[in-house]
């Protein structure tokens, strides 16, 4: 059955790019979407991955992840960012999370994804 | 156009008008933080919705004014009014893609040199002192420019090249100058005969000034230049919500339903049903009609309706620009921006909004000696305010200035001829300050780059007046002007009443109707060689309609004697009209009357009756002025 993904980007254009981007690669999962960090916090328990934006206004994509990592340690999260810059990836890195760059293509993000349902398959999800 | 796109084209507006806010509240608080970082947030996911709707121009336009403002929060380079300044300009040149884009439907695929002309003001050598003139080779009409037809941006480029050359190929330069020139005039409807001379006049001084003069003067020769301007046919697209089309689906749907129902009407008529019954149900199906034509106008109207923040947005950037090019700081502030309007109107307000602002801080906000000498703030504010005022609405550009100065007015209008020194001297000052409409009336002392010869307050006014407005200015000597646009909310219905005025129909606008009454005629005074009449212990003005329309009344009813009275409000005040009778409620189309009977007095449009005869709407308050 598909996983749960969560899109977190202020930008709804963003957003439907992502989901467009998910569903040619995985019809069957689901996309849940939220417009900040905030809102996102209040999702986590119904999903299974998160993609998250870096840039957003209020909390930021890292903090967040940071955050995310002590409330579920084992959730793949990427952090997507037209900022390619070595101090963001490795911040990424740092928190467990992946780094993709803006704009998404479907190669990058199937990379994740396929990492991701494998995480989440062994760990019995 | 696909969701992406529209998606595209609502994140980017809202991201401009962002990034503008922000930039220009840095540009006074350069240390701010908070605007700093929402101005990057704002250039950085236009630059990522660039790239998602594949347009690369702009994305890389963008990348580069994100990366000057990422070397600012670095705090590896200053933040000078400057890079404000190319910042502005950036978005600007996405406001002009985004139009695009929604005339076409996807991006353009020629934005190339556009996005390189973005980019190289970044690039630049800091050529320009912060906050200083205007440098040579950036010409004094620049930011008229920008807002400018592609004839005028033409004329500039002409000028530019004539400052900037060096003296070999003079001539050479100066005819190929003048040809394109006098092309470009004559595109705007203008004759080129002053730039032949003034050509013979260069090629004989081996100097191009006198041409560069010529030039110069082209856009303030011509007031009339935004009427003609709003005539061009503009071809946009126009979004509209989903809604709103699923109003008139439904509506559509309903009004079958009634059609439907009257073929059956139709059907047991022929059958010989009762003709009591019949018209009883004839009646049932008009009050539906009714209902559902008033719907559908409604909704119809609504799809034409856009807020004033598709016009406003651009001009805190040129305001800007304008303040810098005549070295007066100034602020445009800017409120009511969600106000909805006709798009009719929302699309042709441009010009006689950029004329307004532009004799804002040309004539209305005062140099910064003369405000620190009136113990203003050095920074001129000048409001751009939208409000939607019944069936109006009205937008206000209110400075913070001198205000007008009546005696000089009233000097110049009597040097110009306007008015004779006699007449001028009867004027109030409220008329007086209008006579700045006045066509080619200018009280500017010296002629300047940015407003030229009295550019415009009677295009200005004819602007408005096209579109069924009005301009008022009101002047608070020492502290200000506040130039007052009034428009219909639609340029399409009129709710107006029938009246008798001796054997002819009149609409009177249903909104300024108070009430109709009959009066009794011991109710009505004489006073003087006026009447008035007593309604509910008010006494009010009696003007008989047909009398003041010139001809005579014939009464009402000669069995009954009573007066029938509409009360109207005329500029705040109530008036009885006495009319010959009352007619009905209508919704009416109106329109401007022209050929021989423009410029009728008191009438303010007309419109066909369902008989085919001719409604002529009243314009109360002038027609009782």
């Amino acid at each position: 059955m598909g996983y749960r993904v969560l899109i977190v980007d202020d930008s709804k254009l963003a957003r439907m790019s992502v989901g467009k981007a998910l569903d040619a690669l995985h019809p069957d999962w689901v996309r849940v979407e939220a417009a900040t960090a905030e809102d996102a916090a209040a999702l986590l328990d119904e999903v299974d991955l998160v993609l998250l934006d870096f840039n957003m206004p209020g909390k930021d994509g890292l903090e967040f992840a940071a955050e995310l990592r002590g409330l579920h340690p084992d959730m793949p999260v990427a952090i997507i960012s037209a900022n390619h810059q070595v101090e963001i990836v490795n911040r990424a890195g740092a928190v467990g999370a992946a780094f993709l760059p803006k704009p998404l293509t479907a190669q990058a993000l199937a990379g994740f994804l396929d990492d991701a349902a494998e995480r989440l398959k062994a760990a019995g999800l | 156009m696909n969701e992406f796109i529209e998606q595209f084209l609502i994140e980017a507006r809202e991201l401009v008008e962002q990034g503008v806010g922000d930039l220009l509240a840095l540009e006074s608080h350069p240390d701010d933080r908070g605007r700093l970082d929402s101005a990057f947030r704002a250039f950085h996911t236009l630059k990522g919705a660039a790239g998602i709707i594949d347009f690369a121009a702009m994305a890389r336009a963008l990348h580069v004014a994100e990366d000057a403002l990422e070397s600012v929060r670095s705090g590896a380079r200053p933040l000078t009014p400057r890079l404000v300044g190319d910042g502005l300009n950036a978005l600007d040149q996405v406001l002009q893609w985004l139009d695009r884009i929604e005339a076409a439907g996807e991006p353009p695929t020629d934005a190339e040199p556009q996005a390189d002309a973005v980019i190289a003001r970044f690039g630049a050598p800091p050529a320009e002192e912060p906050g200083g003139g205007p440098s040579a080779d950036a010409p004094p009409v620049a930011a008229v420019a920008e807002a400018a037809p592609l004839e005028q941006r033409v004329l500039d480029a002409q000028i530019r090249m004539l400052l900037t050359a060096g003296p070999d190929g003079l001539a050479g330069r100066l005819r190929s100058a003048a040809l394109v020139a006098e092309r470009a005039l004559l595109r705007l409807g203008r004759p080129g005969a002053a730039v032949g001379r003034a050509l013979a006049l260069a090629l004989d001084a081996g100097d191009p000034t006198p041409l560069v003069d010529a030039l110069r003067t082209g856009p303030a020769e011509d007031a009339a230049l935004p009427a003609a301007a709003a005539d061009a046919p503009v071809v946009r697209a126009l979004r509209v919500d989903v809604e709103r089309v699923d109003a008139l689906v439904r509506l559509t749907g309903e009004i079958t339903v009634v059609k439907t129902a009257l073929g059956h009407l139709a059907d047991t008529i022929a059958a010989g049903a009762d003709s009591r019954q019949i018209g009883a149900a004839l009646k049932a199906q008009n009050a539906i009609l009714d209902r559902l034509v008033g719907d559908l106008q409604h909704a119809v109207l609504g799809i034409r309706v856009l807020p004033l923040r598709q016009v406003f947005q651009r001009f805190p950037r040129l305001v800007r620009e304008l303040g810098v090019q005549l070295g007066k700081p100034v602020r445009l502030v800017t409120e009511g921006d969600d106000t909805e309007a006709d798009k009719a109107i929302v699309d042709s307000l441009f010009e006689p909004l950029l004329h307004v602002l532009r004799n804002a801080v040309d004539h209305g906000v005062e140099d910064e000696a003369g405000r620190r000498a009136a113990g203003k703030p050095a920074i001129g504010l000048i409001t751009l305010r939208g409000a939607r005022q019944g069936d109006q609405v009205v937008i206000e550009i209110e400075d913070d200035g001198r205000g007008i100065d009546v005696d000089r007015v009233r000097r110049a209008a009597a040097e110009r001829g306007i008015a004779s020194r006699d007449a001028l001297a009867d004027l109030s000052d409220a008329a007086v300050i209008d006579l700045v409409f006045a066509p080619g009336f200018s009280t500017a002392a010296a002629v300047s780059d940015v407003s030229g010869r009295g550019v415009g307050m009677d295009a200005v006014r004819t602007a408005v007046e096209r579109m069924g407005g009005r301009a008022v200015l009101e002047s608070r000597p020492g502290s200000g002007t506040v130039a007052r646009l009034i428009l219909p909310f639609t340029v399409m219905m009129t709710r107006v009443m029938t009246v008798k005025a001796g054997a002819q129909l009149f609409g009177i606008p249903f909104d300024s109707i108070v009430e109709t009454v009959r009066v009794a005629p011991d109710r009505v005074v004489a006073i003087g060689a006026a009447r008035a009449v007593v309604i509910r212990d008010t006494t009010l003005p009696l003007v008989n309609l047909a009398e003041t329309l010139g001809g005579p009344s014939v009464g009402g009813d000669p069995s009954r004697p009573d007066a029938t009275v509409v009360v109207a409000r005329i500029s705040g005040q109530l008036v009885g009209l006495e009319v010959d009778g009352l007619g009905e409620r209508l919704d009416v189309m109106l329109k401007q009357i022209g050929g021989l009977l423009s410029g009728l007095h008191g009438v303010s449009g007309a419109t066909l009756l369902g008989d085919g005869q001719v409604l002529l709407v009243l314009d109360l308050p002038d027609l009782l002025r």
